[in-house]
């Protein structure tokens, strides 16, 4: 089975390939996606739209290149779709949309969705009688967006136990410091609302899993605390690389540090 | 007289009989009428609180696991407050959200930032979404049924939640989705209409014949599809177009019916008689408010088809 690491240096490559930006935001999540798609998800390969099986919803859709591939190693989709990544006639988006590719959940791109997404997902499970489990992914930055709030504050209400937030607590967004922009602890914030608060070392999979899976009675939030542009160099904590495409002297250089 | 609300809650309950995949979403109010579906079905109801992007996006989770979900609101918090959900999460996804508008025009004047004069513009504008004005009980009732069976969002505009729907179209007229349905027959001009401005364009119709015109009025319930070739008939008999719409002449029916007679490579005399391109910064009914904004009426569009005739006639002598 392919490692975080390897996934890391598989991202890279599809990213620079496909001259796409947003590298830093895959490589903050590497762990997180890894974790979810190769330990925790309930999957079947056969069937991606098996009724029983876990959702993730993937809002904060930046990080479309280690989804893709953590779709490829759990066998949702096929490896040679890698090579569409991003380029112009196939279905796979550099921001993760379904285009009709099987096993995605929602077509990401505007910010703060995926949380209400995931609650309509858990209700679904609950109406319907099926255990299957919902997962939701954001950015901290995200977290700035109004409707994250409006879910924050109706899911324990609903007491949706078969719900889970994950934030990649990257600590940039767009081009600034997200702590810059808004201060308070976001850990604080959705306990304050009511939410089950785990906090994780979002580069430790078995941290991550552990956050995951510990039991729940309500909406639970796991805040695994990352590096936005982890494991190379020149990216990790530069706000500057979020949208910037690499060079192939760039590509070279970062793959040489991954080894 | 049956209500919006109650034509709502008619369907609720007829669609929850059919299958158990139907499921009810307001952000606070209360649309009276669908008390039954809410009684009979609470797990299938939710209040999500004054949180509009919030429904819409829960919407399409359930959406997204096979349900069909109706959401009601005031057309300008539903769409407007809401309006990339609804792309994305509707339109853009594809998900069966049955999107339920009222106050949509000037029907409610009381709170002037409610006036809902850009809704058809905005969904008519979005792949995939399908564009619902019904005009009377039989439409409503009609077409909220065959809702049921599109496979993407639909935009049902109606006026106040407690306006009764009238009877415009004879017992057993069939209505279908993204066709036009003609009213009464006529050679003289062609009146368009949709929405609650249906009953006042049938109106017109007796008004036109007082003073001697037959004019043949269409109604035109769905928005998008657009019957085109409904208007294409019409101009292909040179007949003279009037569109009456309780929206902004930009982007609404009038708007649709321009493409069409545009599209058609010929020409005809066109009016369009909606809200002109202003808020009304006024309090006042949708009378009032028709009257602060010199909205032409039946003597004023009888003034200009007399124009229109002595024009053309002119210029049929000259040539």
């Amino acid at each position: 089975m392919i490692t975080p690491q390897e996934m890391r240096r598989e991202v890279i490559r599809m990213t620079a390939r496909a001259m796409s930006g947003h590298t830093p935001s895959n490589l903050s999540a590497i762990e997180i996606i890894y974790t979810l798609y190769l330990r925790v998800l309930k999957l079947d390969p056969a069937r991606p739209d098996w009724p029983d099986r876990d959702r993730f919803i993937a809002s904060k859709g930046h990080c479309a290149a280690a989804i893709y591939l953590a779709m490829a190693e759990a066998g949702i989709i096929d490896r040679s779709l890698l090579d569409d990544f991003n380029v112009e006639g196939g279905n796979m988006p550099a921001i993760a949309a379904r285009y009709g590719l099987p096993g995605l959940e929602s077509d990401s791109g505007p910010l703060g969705r995926g949380l209400s997404i995931g609650i309509g997902t858990a209700l679904a499970a609950r109406h319907d009688g099926r255990d299957y489990r919902t997962y939701v992914l954001v950015g901290d930055g995200e977290c700035q967006e109004g409707q994250i709030w409006e879910a924050a504050m109706l899911a324990p209400t609903l007491g949706l136990d078969n719900l889970v937030l994950v934030v990649d607590d990257n600590e940039l967004q767009g081009s600034y410091e997200t702590r810059s922009v808004v201060a308070t602890d976001l850990g604080d914030r959705f306990a304050a609302f009511g939410w089950q608060c785990h906090r994780v070392d979002g580069h430790s999979v078995d941290a991550i899993e552990e956050g995951l899976r510990a039991p729940q009675d309500r909406p639970k939030v796991v805040i695994a605390s990352t590096v936005k542009g982890k494991g190379v160099p020149m990216m990790e904590h530069e706000a500057g690389w979020h949208s910037r495409k690499m060079t192939y002297a760039e590509l070279a250089a970062s793959l040489r540090g991954l080894r | 007289m049956t209500t919006v609300g109650e034509v709502v809650g008619e369907r609720l309950l007829d669609d929850a009989r059919d299958a158990d995949d139907t499921y009810f979403i307001i952000a606070d109010g209360k649309l009276n009428g669908t008390e039954g579906f809410i009684e009979s079905h609470p797990d299938r109801w939710l209040n999500v609180g004054i949180a509009e992007q919030n429904g819409i996006s829960i919407a399409a989770g359930l959406a997204g696991s096979g349900k069909q979900v109706y959401l009601w609101n005031c057309s300008t918090f539903l769409l407007y407050r809401a309006f990339d959900q609804v792309r994305v999460d509707g339109a853009f996804a594809r998900t069966r959200l049955r999107l339920i508008g009222t106050s949509a025009g000037l029907s409610r004047a009381d709170g002037i930032t409610h006036v809902a004069i850009e809704d058809l513009a905005v969904t008519r504008a979005l792949p995939n979404m399908t564009v619902v004005c019904p005009g009377d009980i039989a439409e409503a009732r009609q077409l909220l049924e065959q809702c049921r069976a599109v496979e993407g969002p639909v935009y049902v505009r109606f006026p106040l939640e407690g306006y009764e729907l009238p009877e415009v179209h004879a017992p057993g007229t069939r209505v279908v989705l993204g066709r036009a349905v003609t009213v009464t027959d006529g050679d003289d001009a062609a009146l368009i209409a949709t929405g609650h401005t249906l009953p006042v364009a049938r109106a017109w119709v007796d008004e036109f014949g007082a003073a001697g015109l037959r004019v043949r009025l269409l109604s035109m319930p769905t928005i998008k599809p657009f019957d085109s070739a409904a208007v294409a008939e019409l101009v292909a008999e040179g007949l003279p177009i009037i569109t009456l719409e309780d929206h902004s002449v930009i982007g609404g029916l009038g708007s649709a019916v321009a493409e069409a007679i545009a599209e058609t490579g010929r020409g005809v005399p066109f009016r369009r008689v909606g809200v002109p391109d202003r808020y009304p910064y006024v309090v006042g009914n949708s009378d009032y408010l028709a009257r602060h904004f010199g909205t032409p009426g039946v003597p004023e569009i009888l003034d200009w088809l007399d124009e229109n005739r002595s024009a053309r006639r002119d210029r049929h002598v000259t040539s």
